[in-house]
């Protein structure tokens, strides 16, 4: 054992806190070397120091906090209690807006998403289908269509994962919407 | 004045006369809402809550409030007790923790008032004697006590001056026994340090005084 390790564990041997190994340890050391003896008296000393006036002012059970702790738990339960008759109180009232906004909700009609008042189709969120451009229809090599019933000449077949592509319904909306209108490349023709 | 022995009782605090009711089951009831048997373990655990409290604060009104303040906040949070545990090392560590913070709080307060102050009026007046040497002996080693950091200091109260195990104090602090250990050992030492110093400048400034008085 070193001495920077001794003293380490002397100045828990000292206040009885190493088992009896170290303990023996020690002891071997300190007698082998007077710095380290030196350390453990000095040591000693301010720990009897220290231990000795180990009474904080005085205190007995007539000072017991239970009361004041008791009187303010029921401070405390009484705010609670007047919390939750509050919010019973609007609990109802509560209930019954929701109710009404969710009768309204469902009641009132939706506006088609893929429909514009005119009756022409919109692409997607706000895009207007515009006979007049052909070109943005062109069907190319590989172009994904979401049914085969609407499958247009040069268009490949959908594979399955094809169809799992999200999207496809607002896609289904746009083309259903095409068969009732002119075909966008026959003015080409 | 109190032995050592005395102080050292285990944490697990003594079933009152009459009550022969464990902890476990105190705090069971206390959480079904009892409010008796949340008073039980008040009276229980509120004489050495004050006495480690009373180590750290040096006030008895302030310690009494932060007693309370300890016993509010154990009841508020029975709920996250895990009840495999021992009741006594968790309520401690709440209460030492509530003590730490408002130590800390002071100590801010304290470094604001004098950095908001002006500098002159800090100065000691050379023509008052040192109140140092008007203190006595617990008080001064509260003095060299209240000088180790508080990682040190806390684990030095609760082993020396309170007597609980190192474990204890683990459990307490929230830390492995190992570093409880290390820090005790730390914490002893630097004790002893500023221990040597102060008793070597207090009997320096005595033997002073005394060649001062035979001229």
């Amino acid at each position: 054992m070193n001495c920077t390790r001794a003293k380490s564990e002397i100045a828990l041997w000292v206040g009885g806190d190493v088992d009896n190994r170290d303990t023996e340890q020690l002891r071997r050391h300190v007698a082998l070397c007077s710095e380290c003896r030196e350390y453990r008296s000095r040591m000693a000393g301010s720990l009897r120091v220290l231990q000795e006036p180990a009474t904080p002012a005085a205190y007995n059970l007539h000072d017991s906090v239970w009361p004041n702790v008791q009187s303010r738990l029921s401070v405390q339960s009484q705010v609670e209690a007047d919390r939750a008759e509050r919010l019973n109180r609007w609990l109802p009232a509560a209930a019954i807006a929701v109710a009404c906004l969710a009768v309204i909700a469902i009641t009132s009609e939706p506006q088609p998403r893929h429909q514009r008042l005119d009756g022409r189709p919109l692409l997607s969120d706000g895009l207007i289908w515009q006979p007049s451009q052909p070109t943005d229809l062109t069907p190319v090599v590989g172009w994904q269509v979401p049914n085969d019933e609407l499958r247009l000449p040069g268009m490949r077949p959908l594979s399955q994962h094809d169809r799992s592509v999200p999207g496809d319904e607002s896609w289904l909306a746009v083309f259903k919407s095409l068969t009732e209108h002119p075909a966008p490349n026959d003015h080409l023709r | 004045m109190q032995s050592q022995a005395e102080i050292s009782k285990p944490l697990t605090a003594d079933v009152r006369p009459g009550s022969g009711v464990g902890d476990a089951r105190l705090v069971e009831e206390a959480r079904g809402g009892d409010r008796d048997a949340f008073g039980e373990l008040v009276l229980r655990y509120e004489q050495r809550l004050m006495r480690v409290i009373l180590q750290f604060v040096h006030d008895s009104e302030q310690a009494r409030d932060l007693a309370q303040e300890t016993f509010l906040r154990v009841f508020q949070r029975l709920d996250q007790f895990d009840a495999s545990r021992r009741f006594g090392p968790w309520m401690f560590r709440i209460g030492v923790n509530l003590t730490l913070d408002f130590l800390r709080k002071r100590k801010r307060r304290i470094r604001w008032s004098l950095f908001s102050e002006h500098a002159g009026d800090k100065l000691p007046d050379p023509a008052t004697p040192d109140p140092r040497a008007a203190l006595d002996i617990s008080q001064e080693v509260r003095a060299v006590i209240d000088q180790i950091p508080e990682n040190y200091r806390s684990v030095l109260v609760l082993r020396d001056l309170e007597g609980f195990s190192t474990s204890e104090i683990a459990a307490i602090l929230n830390r492995k026994e190992a570093t409880i250990r290390w820090r005790l050992a730390e914490a002893r030492d630097r004790f002893q340090g500023l221990w040597t110093r102060r008793m070597e400048r207090t009997a320096g400034s005595k033997e002073n005084a005394k060649m001062g008085g035979e001229e």
